[in-house]
């Protein structure tokens, strides 16, 4: 079945949960309403469910009005949250209880149950109560039960939050299979980012009950349409540096909390045009960089590199080094050969010092900071890990906020020979970099629509990392 | 859920229980062949001896060395726990030793409650109101104490005419084989009580008789102004007054000194189909639930009612403003009949001598020529003593308040419920099968037979007990 | 936290116990059992504490007395018109005031007053609700053509006024309990029920008479336990009697009377451990059927 939301709105009181939703999810697609807590996505489902009713705009199935058709009438199949099973029902009750109350002969139930719960693969537990089974079972019961009556719509609602991470991992592949066998139009409401990248066709993603971006999962996390989305998708999350530009020296300075300079990018001209073109003037901006988008070499102290970074000199010695000042700006420092390379392969590089290091097997992670005065006082050493999660909600502590704009959060390969206190250099390929304004966060030019976008969304996220690895 | 938590172990509790039940069951089955039969046997016999014909109390203390503290509980309330107050607070400035603490019980049925428990308990009063019924039966549990070593001792002691000032019937209703083991204290009777505007409406005489009685209730049952007026109204606890209608038949009621029951006879056939015709006939009604007739008959929906004494203030209260009405004396078939209630004051064996004494003193001044006047004057009680009723300050009272004087008017007429045993079980029976027979449940000649087997039945297995 | 039972762990509990069992030793444990002892004096002197004889003399008694069989009748009459009705009706009322209707909370206040009150106080207003020619009940009938009826004085209606005020009385606090099982019930389980296609009956047969059985189980124990102790209600509503022609005489009224006003102490102690015995088998019969229905 084919869902249309036009203009969607939802109230309760003076709260806008939803807010002018468009969006047309096609038969057989799997869509996942991903967001934060609180962004309107299990409103959504709910409003597809017909458990509330919209205050606004319209809700087609297959072209259709339904807005005010009750939920016992819409063909849904629904997975609640905490799966919602009767406890004081059998297994074999739970799955029968919609063919029941659709009058159902007798013998049909029992073989549309027993079919079912074949398909979901817990025929052994049919005479079990809910009670006895385990998480990942009750989670099969529960899709089973949705799915019986044959609904064209099943709506997921945070199925699989429940679940421990490693039954997660095999309920969502689960779930994959069994839409993908029943070929049903499927809508999964998840706060997990990589749940959502790994089992949709596409992603809605929402913030404050509006949509932030609608598309497939690659070209998401390849193309954030700002900076919410970037930040919401990617474990671990995407770097952001805040960055001003300098139309004297064509620079693009990346500024601290106290809009202090720390170091300078030389830019290409193109680039440059480009951003002129947008924001005419100095122009405050936000610099996005994934964690496996950046190469990082080692500095060794006192080499005479030929790396257009323009503060080594308190990179290689802290202890003289002073914040950036903008009378400091010299002109020897601007990098004008490396302008005409601009979308070519020659990346920006900054430069800085491991503060920290995690392994994780694969590959490890690196901070690396930008601004090291003192290393030691600026970073506590609690592993990043829970920032992960939460980097893109706004859980995240001020505190932390502030750090993460003045260091970097990067992947390398596990055995590169990285320690805490090395001065580095980090190398990012410009079509890598994401550009975000700072008032409203919206992308801007697109490094990709100055390459041309290379239509290779195939290789996976690991795929991607290995390579700039 | 949480009471799937209760019912595990509340079910296991209750097994416990039943085993535990189950195993003292076993023992009070072993136990009393074991400890009782031939042996018990002896030890009753020590005890039944009556206790009016135990040779104690022949010595008592007649003086006051050292102060004594003294507990009366009784059941009145109100305007009447002030006067009684006040009596105790004179007596305690006239007698610097003793000190008199009044404990108000509620209710009588609350204070019956209460002995009964104090009694087990072993913690009486010294001393409290009680029905002559209860003291029947405390006198069978020796709990109160012989007053006569005190009444006829020559120093603390009343002289004979002292003793003979007490109003005859309330001195035998406290008096058991020759034995007083209480003294009247708040004494009541039934009047007649009429509606003075109808009974002149309807140009009626107040009736004395019966037969005047239901001819009066006849003519005074009538519309009046669209209020339904019914002539005459009976207490719910007619039943229980059913020995008046009995007498007044003629007949008689039970006999106290053998226990038969000797209502169920052509004197109680009458009064009972007298009062349940002028029932069924519409001209007569309980006051049902009203409680007491004083509302109705205030309300002015009853034109004349029997009912007690006691009850003049609350009639008084309730017609104020509404009716204007009056009292006389019972009206009469064969014989003149009323019955006397009311309690007695008795002392308790659980005091110590000087107690027992100061109690004496205390009853000589509540009830004496002043007090009892005092008394009645304040509560509408009856004065215990003739010599109370001739005073000049009651006399005037009464010639003021005319309802006042009709009680000892009946005097003469006076008798008093039988003192038996089991005579709350005898009430109870007799109350339900009148009430069963007013309402036309039952017949009379059934009723009748059903309270008479019941009550003999109490009688005799009140008897059977106290044996 | 969990700990291997030992001897020191025993006694702590049995110390935190303490307070508790004592009062119910005291108090319930010790009456129990002396009034069953009691219950087999047939010969003593119940103020010195002596006991001559025991037997089986007072339950004989109770076995051919007429009015312990009307009182046992009544109570059984007593039961079986407040329970039912009282458990239907409270449940209907937590039903609706579970619904989002409009003063909610006041309607819940309102409910729960009778709870609350004395049942003397309460007693005392439906002696006027219940008069014969004065009373509300009997006015509202009179606009429908009923004739007045003698609610508290006729023996044939004095049984269902009781009941009547019996189930009111009764109805805010067994509100209270069901409104606290109702809302124990997760929403989710009405919202998958929609999804499934149940109609509202559907949805209340299949999902809030089930999960809601622990509570009805609870309501319908304590009902019974209750009621077959009635007592006040007809003190207060009859005005010291067991109604006209001792038509709401019950087994508590029987043994008030046969203590307190007849001094039949044995004869109420058995009267009372009958009682005990009836509603403790109709309690082990309870959680029998509970064991088998109650989903918990």
């Amino acid at each position: 079945m084919k869902i249309e939301l036009r203009d969607l709105e939802m109230r309760f009181g003076d709260v806008v949960a939803v807010h002018r939703l468009n969006a047309t999810f096609d038969d057989g697609e799997l869509v996942s309403l991903l967001g934060p807590s609180g962004c309107g996505k299990s409103t959504t489902l709910f409003l597809l469910a017909g458990l509330y009713k919209p205050t606004g705009g319209a809700i087609l199935f297959d072209g259709k009005v339904i807005n005010d058709t009750e939920p016992e009438h819409r063909h849904i199949g629904m997975v609640f949250q905490n799966y919602a099973l009767y406890p004081h029902m059998t297994v074999r009750q739970n799955i029968a209880f919609p063919l029941r109350m659709l009058k159902v002969p007798k013998a049909e139930q029992a073989r549309r149950v027993e079919a079912m719960a074949e398909l979901v693969k817990i025929s052994h537990l049919l005479d079990r109560k809910p009670a006895q089974l385990s998480g990942g079972q009750q989670q099969r019961v529960a899709i089973a039960r949705a799915l019986v009556k044959e609904p064209k719509v099943l709506l997921l609602d945070e199925p699989l939050s429940n679940l421990d991470a490693r039954l997660r991992l095999e309920m969502r592949e689960e779930i994959r299979r069994i839409q993908q066998e029943v070929g049903i139009t499927t809508i999964f409401v998840t706060h997990d980012q990589e749940e959502a990248m790994s089992i949709s066709d596409r992603i809605l993603l929402m913030k404050d009950g509006k949509i932030q971006q609608f598309d497939k999962p690659q070209t998401m996390y390849d193309a954030p349409s700002n900076l919410f989305v970037a930040e919401f998708l990617g474990t671990p999350p995407i770097n952001v540096l805040k960055a001003r530009s300098n139309a004297q020296q064509k620079t693009l300075e990346i500024i601290d909390e106290k809009q202090e300079v720390i170091q300078s990018m030389a830019i290409s001209d193109p680039f440059w045009n480009i951003i002129k073109e947008t924001f005419p003037g100095s122009a405050l901006f936000s610099i996005g960089i994934r964690p496996e988008s950046a190469h990082v070499k080692p500095l060794r102290s006192g080499a005479n590199h030929t790396v257009k970074t323009h503060t080594e000199s308190h990179v290689l010695h802290p202890s003289v080094a002073v914040p950036h000042q903008k009378q400091d700006h010299a002109h020897d420092h601007i990098p004008h050969d490396a302008g005409s390379n601009w979308g070519t392969t020659v990346p920006f590089s900054l430069s800085g010092t491991i503060v920290y290091r995690e392994t994780i097997g694969r590959d490890s992670l690196v901070r690396v900071d930008l601004n090291a005065r003192s290393a030691d006082s600026v970073y506590d050493h609690a592993p990043p890990s829970h920032a992960h999660e939460n980097a893109s909600t706004k859980k995240q502590t001020g505190d932390q906020k502030i750090r993460a704009y003045t260091s970097l959060r990067l992947l390398v390969p596990a055995h590169q020979q990285l320690e805490i206190g090395m001065p580095v250099e980090v190398e990012i390929l410009p079509e890598k970099m994401h550009l975000f304004s700072e008032t409203d966060g919206a992308r801007l030019s697109l490094p990709l629509d100055i390459n041309e976008p290379q239509e290779t969304h195939g290789p996976s996220l690991q795929e991607k990392e290995v390579q700039h690895g | 859920m949480q009471s799937m938590r209760m019912t595990k172990p509340f079910l296991a509790t209750m097994l416990v229980f039943t085993l535990l039940l189950m195993t003292l069951s076993a023992c009070g089955q072993n136990n009393p062949p074991t400890g009782s039969s031939s042996s018990s046997d002896q030890t009753k016999t020590t005890t039944e001896t009556p206790a009016a014909e135990k040779p104690e109390n022949e010595s008592i203390v007649t003086t006051l060395d050292n102060p004594v503290e003294i507990t009366f509980w009784h059941a009145m309330t109100g305007h009447h726990e002030e006067t009684l107050q006040k009596i105790a607070d004179d007596f305690m400035k006239q007698n610097d030793k003793i000190k008199v603490t009044l404990v108000s019980q509620g209710s009588y049925g609350d204070l019956q409650q209460k002995l009964t428990a104090a009694a087990k308990s072993k913690t009486l009063p010294t001393m409290s109101q009680a029905y002559e019924d209860w003291i029947t039966e405390d006198i069978q549990n020796n709990l109160v104490v012989d007053l006569n070593p005190y009444l006829e001792n020559p120093t603390i002691g009343w002289r004979q005419d002292e003793l003979n000032d007490i109003v005859e019937v309330f001195r035998n209703a406290n008096n058991w084989d020759g034995h007083y083991y209480g003294m009247p204290f708040n004494k009541s009777t039934r009047i007649l009580f009429y509606n003075t505007d109808y009974l002149k409406e309807k140009n009626i005489d107040v009736p004395k008789t019966w037969d005047e009685l239901r001819e009066a209730a006849e003519k005074l049952t009538f519309e009046k102004g669209g209020k339904k007026v019914i002539g005459m109204g009976f207490e719910n606890s007619v039943g229980t007054e059913f020995s008046m209608w009995v007498r007044q038949a003629g007949g008689k009621f039970i006999d106290e000194e053998t226990g038969s029951v000797e209502f169920n006879s052509s004197e109680g056939q009458k009064a009972l189909t007298f009062l349940r015709d002028m029932i069924e006939q519409g001209i007569a009604r309980l006051a049902g639930e009203d409680g007491y007739m004083s509302n109705p008959f205030g309300r002015g929906d009853v034109a004349m009612y029997i009912g007690s004494s006691a009850g003049i203030p609350f009639v008084a209260q309730a017609a104020e403003g509404n009716i204007h009405w009056s009292g006389a004396v019972l009206p009469k078939d064969k014989v003149a009949a009323t019955p006397f209630a009311g309690t007695s004051v008795t002392v308790y064996q659980s005091a110590t001598p000087e107690q027992r004494l100061a109690a004496w003193e205390f009853i000589k001044f509540l009830i004496n020529t002043d007090n009892t006047a005092l008394w009645a004057k304040e509560t509408g009680y009856l004065p215990v003593r003739y010599s109370a009723l001739q005073s000049e300050t009651w006399k005037k009272y009464v010639e003021e308040n005319p309802v006042y004087g009709i009680g000892e008017q009946q005097f003469d007429a006076g008798f008093f419920d039988p003192r038996i045993l089991g005579i709350n079980a005898v009430q109870t029976a007799l109350g339900k099968e009148i009430e069963a027979a007013l309402l036309g449940e039952k017949s009379v000649d059934q009723a009748l037979e059903d309270a008479a087997k019941a009550a003999q039945e109490a009688i005799d297995r009140a008897k059977e007990r106290a044996r | 936290m969990m700990q291997e039972k030992s001897l020191a762990t025993t006694l702590k509990a049995l110390l935190y116990l303490a307070p508790a069992l004592i009062i119910l030793v005291v108090f319930n444990i010790y009456p129990i059992i002396t009034s069953f002892l009691m219950s087999l004096y047939t010969d003593y002197d119940y103020y010195h504490d002596i006991v001559y004889r025991y037997g089986f003399d007072n339950f004989l008694f109770l076995l051919q007395d007429e009015d312990f069989h009307l009182a046992l009748r009544n109570t059984f009459i007593f039961v079986l018109g407040v329970v039912p009705a009282s458990i239907t009706l409270s449940l209907f009322i937590a039903l609706l005031l579970n619904t989002n209707i409009k003063l909610r909370g006041f309607f819940r206040t309102i409910y729960f007053i009778p709870f609350v009150t004395s049942v003397v106080a309460i007693s005392i207003v439906w002696r006027w609700i219940f008069h014969t020619e004065y009373g509300l009940l009997n006015y509202f009938l009179s606009w429908f053509g009923v004739s007045p009826i003698k609610w508290l004085t006729d023996p044939k209606w004095a049984m269902p006024s009781l009941i009547i005020l019996a189930i009111w009385k009764g109805l805010g606090y067994n509100i209270v309990i069901f409104l606290a099982g109702l809302q124990n019930i997760p929403e989710h389980y009405y919202l998958a029920a929609r999804i499934d296609r149940a109609s509202r009956w559907q949805r209340f047969w299949n999902i809030t008479w089930p999960l809601l059985s622990p509570t009805t189980f609870f309501v319908s124990i304590i009902s019974v336990i209750g009621s077959f102790k009635v007592f006040d209600e007809i003190y207060a509503l009859f005005d010291g009697r067991p109604g006209p022609v001792r038509s709401a005489l019950t087994v508590v009224y029987y043994i008030f009377e046969k203590f307190y006003r007849e001094q039949e102490y044995a004869v109420a102690s058995a009267a009372a451990y009958v009682l005990f015995l009836i509603v403790f088998i109709l309690t082990l019969l309870q959680l029998y059927i509970g064991k088998k229905r109650v989903h918990y």
